[in-house]
């Protein structure tokens, strides 16, 4: 008897610990609903962390993009001044040819040679400027696709996030209809 | 006599169209068709110049429109995500109203939540057309970039051609060619 007596005590228990006690909120008849409401907030949960984390992704795409082009910025005015400092040398030595034509001598680079050297290290520094320029804008161009990706990502996790709530309004309109409904 | 300057000019005529008097120049000056082949190249590089500056202005000012519009994209982003948080803090306290039992009712929660949603759709909307903006910009400073490249290297063709023709001309003009 004692045992009997025990062993009811011991499912009682049990059925209270699992919130099946006389008080619990959720009518019975409507626990389908109500699991389906849950499920329905648990993916509003999922898909918030998921925006969130998307618009983090964003965001630190958005900073490596700007120190990028921050970067290309700083290479790309380099490459110009390179450029246009070798454009100017170019056109002084054009001029100090032209200016030599009628010397035979000048053939041979004698009369412009101080303007031949100067137009030829503007060269190389250009060619140099317009190299770092290419790895700059590489770099940029990456962490520009990335940052598209990012975008891409942080829009589909914001859709998937306005259907969960979608879903979960229509979940909670269930449940409570339900409930009006056993009432 | 009027009819003796009539016979001149007519003769004289004659021998231009025949070629007498460039014929002539050539005699005087042996390296004319190499000075007129500089001549055109000084000339080409002169033109090839003119033309690397003008299209090198024109890279300078796409690349600031293009900067301007980065900005301004980057900009929107931002004011697009700030937007779109503030809409879902919206929804989840309208949310949590409509879950309550005890509330009294939710329109006011629903109205802010609707407002905020429609004002994150339209700076997502702007933020789209932003990029897009910058993206054309982006275009065309990678195209002006190429033109300005290619005059450069124009430049540089013509100034070798130029080179080249000084090279016949002095050949011509040293003494001891023959």
């Amino acid at each position: 008897m004692r045992r009997t007596i025990g062993f009811f005590l011991g499912v009682l228990v049990l059925a209270i610990a699992s919130g099946a006690g006389p008080n619990s909120p959720v009518p019975h008849k409507c626990e389908k609903e109500f699991q389906a409401w849950q499920q329905a907030k648990a993916a509003v949960a999922t898909a918030k962390e998921n925006r969130d984390l998307a618009g983090k992704q964003v965001t630190e795409r958005a900073i490596a993009k700007e120190n990028a082009k921050t970067y290309l910025g700083l290479a790309r005015q380099e490459m110009y001044a390179a450029e246009d400092a070798y454009d100017a040398a170019r056109t002084k030595y054009a001029d100090c040819v032209v200016e030599h034509r009628n010397d035979p001598e000048a053939g041979q680079d004698m009369a412009c040679s101080l303007e031949k050297s100067e137009m030829d290290q503007r060269g190389v520094l250009y060619n140099q400027a317009l190299q770092a320029y290419n790895d700059a804008k590489k770099q940029y161009d990456e962490a520009l696709a990335d940052y598209g990706r990012a975008l891409a990502n942080l829009r589909q996790a914001e859709t998937e996030l306005v259907i969960a709530y979608i879903k979960c309004a229509q979940a909670y309109d269930a449940y409570q209809a339900c409930n009006k409904h056993m009432a | 006599m009027r009819r003796m300057n009539w016979v001149l000019t007519g003769c004289l005529l004659l021998g231009t169209a025949f070629g007498a008097v460039p014929a002539s120049q050539e005699a005087k000056d042996p390296c004319l068709a190499q000075r007129a082949s500089f001549d055109k190249a000084a000339a080409a590089v002169t033109a090839a110049g003119a033309t690397y500056r003008a299209v090198a202005d024109q890279r300078r000012r796409a690349y600031d429109l293009w900067l301007k519009a980065d900005d301004a994209a980057g900009k929107r982003r931002e004011t697009w995500q700030a937007a779109s948080e503030a809409a879902i803090k919206m929804r989840d306290a309208y949310n949590a109203c409509r879950e309550n039992p005890a509330s009294k009712g939710c329109a006011a929660q629903k109205k802010a939540a609707d407002e905020a949603g429609l004002k994150a759709a339209r700076e997502y909307r702007d933020a789209v057309s932003a990029d897009l903006e910058a993206f054309c910009a982006q275009t065309a400073l990678d195209k002006a970039e190429a033109e300005a490249r290619g005059a450069g290297e124009a430049h540089q063709a013509a100034l070798k051609a130029l080179r080249d023709a000084q090279a016949v001309l002095a050949q011509c003009l040293r003494p001891n060619k023959k």
